[in-house]
């Protein structure tokens, strides 16, 4: 543990996005405290309003929408729906892609086939037009965002598990396991699964960027997250308009993706880093 | 005590163009193992021992022959009682451990998966078995990696007695350990089976370690035995011409007697010769040699399947 | 002038937990035509020490000698494409596992002839493709001009380390380093593998360093032994008079413990007790005191040096002042 932490202490990238990471973790979980207004307030008298730097007024930080409504409040409830998104995105596509890929190496055949082919047509076609033939036929929501994102999500941990397993499965500690007489299932979850942890790790936190810029991406094109919610991605559409006139409506919302799946992608950079076992001694 | 008769595994290799030949890793393999012996099984690669010792643990399905264990046939036996029976001590000590697991939850497991002892009762189990293989009860807590060779190979001995097994197959089990630890633990095999009672299939490449340990001897070349008898026997009078190459290519201690080493290479599994499967490389062979296997009988106080010996 | 010289050779190496020092002020020489056999445990140094010879250690390892010279060219301080020129050339070296040492995605003939075109420039194609059915014939292949072409994946290991053969002789080599050569293949392969090697030390008079741990392999191949220990070198000598009258007690031990060594029929066998030291926390004095049995108090004090062949106070008679 003493030795990964060094490790990636030393990446200053990784410890900047662990930082972008607790950040936006901490306003997610305290978003009712920290927001100064309710984010579905409207404020019929301060339409548009600029920032305070760009002759706003301090009651209202970062300006205000086009019907009225505090931008930093929206934005820091738009955190907490973003960073949830993220989670159950992760936790659901976490969930089937461990099980499908620990079924897939350790009995190998055509439970191995079937599974990688379906894994291969869920890769072959592009994540972002499938989600959105995913919503049009169940329908738009926040729900079934997070459904059809994750579903794109779980190749990547089927995959990773998968390659785990088939090289654990060659080590004598598994046959140890089958000569005493360990089930399949003890021997998947209890023995192998631990040692895959690692890449495992990582790919979840990279997961959850793809899943919080997923989302975003829904729900600019209408078909996630619907308005009122504050998600980021829904005041990007809804400040299309204003591109020209109100430009903060669109670099504020813009600017928050960037920076919290910025954070994310170093953060799981740095994480494979230090965990890549050749870097130990 | 264990009998195997004819056992034969054959493994049938599919290509996308239907059948693409069969790899008889073991070809028809019989010995006695008598109570309180110990047996070691000799021969290089692709001789049938590991395939022998993952059918007699149950970890691959015989494709013929049987298993008898006090006369009865292993297909007999619970699972569990098989278990409790017959139990392997791997050969390399450091992916024979699951590194996440503690040295105790190691040791604990078959307990854990055959019995239904309680908690308690488990952990008195692993203290005492800890003991008797000389680890200390701080080392309970630690984790492989933790470990030195010859320390993780005394859990892996320890772990295969959890279950007071009567037989315990040994593959290679001081191989990968340095010179100065594999006499360590020899000796503890050794005290251990003298205590126990136990029963010793012991599988080696390493003639002087097999000299020292077992009394009986079976030697295998491409899934057959060509030579099996008492230990003396087999060293200082070996008959088969596969059995002298192997000693007089064993380096021993004293200078070198010169000697052609043994020409040519083991032959595919895969395509295995006509006859008797030695007799490319073999000095001594004739017409016959090409035709027809030899049978393994009784020459001269041991067993051997050669045509020149009479 | 002897072929190799090494005097006083240490490796250090910069990790993140500290220096580390695994080898330690040993010195050696070797004449051309000898063959001498390294000996020791895993952790005693033996394969850094030829990484060492062969400049192939990583950028974090510093090596300090007071000599370290190839036919009188100082090796310490020689650049990359000095380098060049002496490594796989008049010195080579094959190492344990021949199925990693070889490049798979390559034809074997193929990565023979880069060794060629490398330092053997004059060479053109057709004298290079008659020099590789030489190389295989040298070293027992059967069949070479089907073999050329083939991949290493095709061929059996104890072919493959015929391959790692035919290749560190490509350019007729006056020192050859086997590390552990046969350590991966059966007995009668390594029997023939460890022949050849000798039959060649005979046909072109060079010299061979044979690493490994296995003692009956340098009983039976090498004429001159060295036996390391944590680092160091502990006794050096004639190989049948080491193994019949070892001096250091480590030598001994290890003799000892052999199965093969005459012992009674499953009696005990005598072991050493201990394990190796922790490089990074060196014991201070001799260090096989801790786990010696002649071993006195002033072992731990002084540091043996080596006298005589064997590095033992008690032994060579060193203890209260070195002499």
């Amino acid at each position: 543990m003493k030795e990964f932490w060094s490790h990636f202490k030393d990446n200053k990238g990784a410890v900047i996005g662990l930082a972008l990471v607790l950040l936006f973790t901490f306003i997610a979980i305290f978003a009712p405290f920290l927001a100064p207004k309710d984010p579905s307030q409207i404020y019929p008298e301060y339409l548009r309003l600029p920032p305070l730097w760009d002759g706003g007024i301090s009651h209202f930080v970062l300006g205000t929408d086009d019907v009225g409504r505090d931008l930093l409040s929206r934005l820091i409830y738009g955190a907490r729906i973003s960073m949830m998104i993220g989670f159950f995105v992760v936790v659901l596509s976490l969930i089937i892609g461990v099980v499908t890929g620990l079924f897939a190496g350790y009995y190998g055949g055509w439970i191995d086939t079937l599974i990688m082919r379906i894994m291969d047509i869920l890769m072959a076609l592009p994540s972002i037009l499938l989600a959105i033939v995913v919503v049009a036929v169940i329908g738009p929501g926040i729900k079934n965002a997070i459904i059809a994102v994750s579903l794109f999500s779980i190749p990547g941990f089927t995959r990773i598990v998968r390659a785990s397993v088939l090289a654990e499965k060659k080590k004598q500690y598994v046959m140890a396991s089958q000569s005493f007489g360990a089930s399949s299932y003890r021997i998947m979850f209890l023995e192998i699964l631990p040692n895959c942890m690692a890449p495992l790790i990582v790919q979840a936190t990279l997961g959850f960027s793809d899943g919080i810029l997923n989302a975003a991406a829904l729900g600019f094109l209408g078909l996630g997250t619907q308005p009122p919610t504050p998600e980021w991605g829904v005041m990007l559409s809804d400040a299309r308009s204003f591109i020209e006139s109100s430009p903060w409506m669109v670099t504020l919302p813009g600017l928050c993706i960037l920076i919290v799946v910025l954070g994310f992608n170093l953060f799981g950079d740095g994480l494979r880093d230090a965990l890549d076992p050749r870097l130990k001694r | 005590m264990i009998e195997i008769v004819d056992l034969g595994k054959h493994y049938q290799l599919k290509s996308l163009f239907g059948k693409a030949g069969t790899v008889k890793a073991l070809d028809g393999v019989s010995f006695k193992l008598e109570k309180g012996r110990a047996l070691g099984i000799v021969g290089e690669s692709g001789c049938g021992k590991s395939t022998l010792a993952k059918t007699l643990l149950g970890l691959e399905k015989r494709t013929f022959g049987d298993i008898l264990i006090d006369g009865k046939s292993i297909d007999e036996l619970k699972p569990q009682d098989r278990h409790k029976t017959i139990q392997m001590v791997f050969q390399d000590p450091y992916s024979s451990l699951n590194p996440r697991k503690k040295c105790w939850q190691l040791i604990a497991e078959p307990l854990l998966i055959n019995t239904k002892l309680k908690t308690n009762e488990i952990r008195e189990k692993v203290d005492s078995v800890m003991a008797l293989v000389g680890l200390r009860p701080e080392h309970a807590e630690r984790y492989p990696h933790m470990m030195s060779g010859g320390q993780r190979q005394r859990i892996g001995i320890a772990r295969a007695l959890v279950l007071d097994p009567k037989v315990l197959i040994l593959d290679e089990p001081v191989s990968a350990l340095d010179v100065s630890i594999q006499a360590q633990v020899l000796n503890l095999l050794i005290k251990l089976q003298d205590e126990l009672k136990l029963t010793y299939l012991f599988i080696s490449h390493d003639l002087s370690v097999v000299n020292h340990l077992c009394d009986q001897i079976a030697v295998m070349y491409l899934g057959k035995v060509v030579e099996m008898g008492p230990r003396k026997q087999i060293f200082e009078e070996a008959v088969h011409p596969y059995t002298k190459a192997l000693l007089t290519s064993c380096p021993s201690l004293d200078p070198k007697t010169q000697h052609t080493p043994l020409k040519g290479e083991l032959p595919s599994p895969l395509n295995p010769p006509e006859g008797c499967a030695f007799h490319k490389r073999c000095p001594i062979a004739v017409d016959q040699c090409h035709k027809t296997r030899p049978e393994l009988k009784k020459v001269h106080g041991r067993f051997t399947a050669c045509h020149e010996v009479h | 002038m002897a072929l190799l010289e090494v005097k006083n050779l240490s490796i250090t190496f910069d990790t993140k937990k500290g220096p580390i020092t695994p080898v330690r002020d040993i010195s050696f020489v070797i004449e051309k035509g000898q063959s001498l056999g390294v000996v020791g445990e895993s952790g005693c140094g033996k394969s850094l020490t030829n990484l060492a010879l062969m400049g192939l250690l990583p950028d974090n390892a510093t090596v300090k000698a007071e000599k370290m010279s190839f036919d009188g060219n100082d090796l310490k301080s020689l650049s990359n494409n000095e380098w060049q020129k002496i490594r796989g050339n008049r010195m080579s070296m094959i190492f344990q596992d021949p199925m990693t040492s070889l490049n798979p995605s390559f034809t074997v003939g193929y990565q023979i002839e880069e060794t060629l075109k490398l330092h053997r420039s004059e060479l053109n194609k057709v004298q290079r493709k008659k020099r590789l059915l030489e190389l295989f014939d040298m070293v027992g292949i059967p069949d070479p001009a089907r073999r050329l072409s083939q991949y290493p994946h095709e061929m059996s290991g104890g072919m493959n380390q015929r391959v790692m053969i035919a290749m560190s002789m490509a350019c007729d080599p006056e020192l050859l380093i086997a590390d552990e050569p046969t350590t991966a293949l059966d007995v009668t392969i390594q029997d023939q593998i460890l022949n050849l090697l000798l039959d060649l030390q005979k046909q072109t008079g060079m010299a061979l360093i044979l690493v490994t741990h296995d003692l009956g392999v340098v009983a039976q191949n090498t004429s001159k032994l060295q036996v390391m220990y944590a680092g160091e070198i502990v006794e050096t000598g004639d190989t049948q008079s080491l193994i019949h009258s070892p001096r250091h007690p480590y030598t001994r031990g290890l003799l000892n413990s052999h199965a093969g060594h005459g012992h009674p029929f499953r009696s005990p066998l005598p072991s050493i007790s201990g394990l190796v030291p922790d490089l990074f926390h060196r014991p201070k004095g001799c260090q096989f005191k801790p786990r010696c049995d002649i071993a006195v108090k002033e072992c731990e004090l002084e540091q043996p040096q080596m006298i005589d062949c064997v590095r033992c106070l008690k032994v060579t008679g060193s203890l209260g002042g070195q002499q």
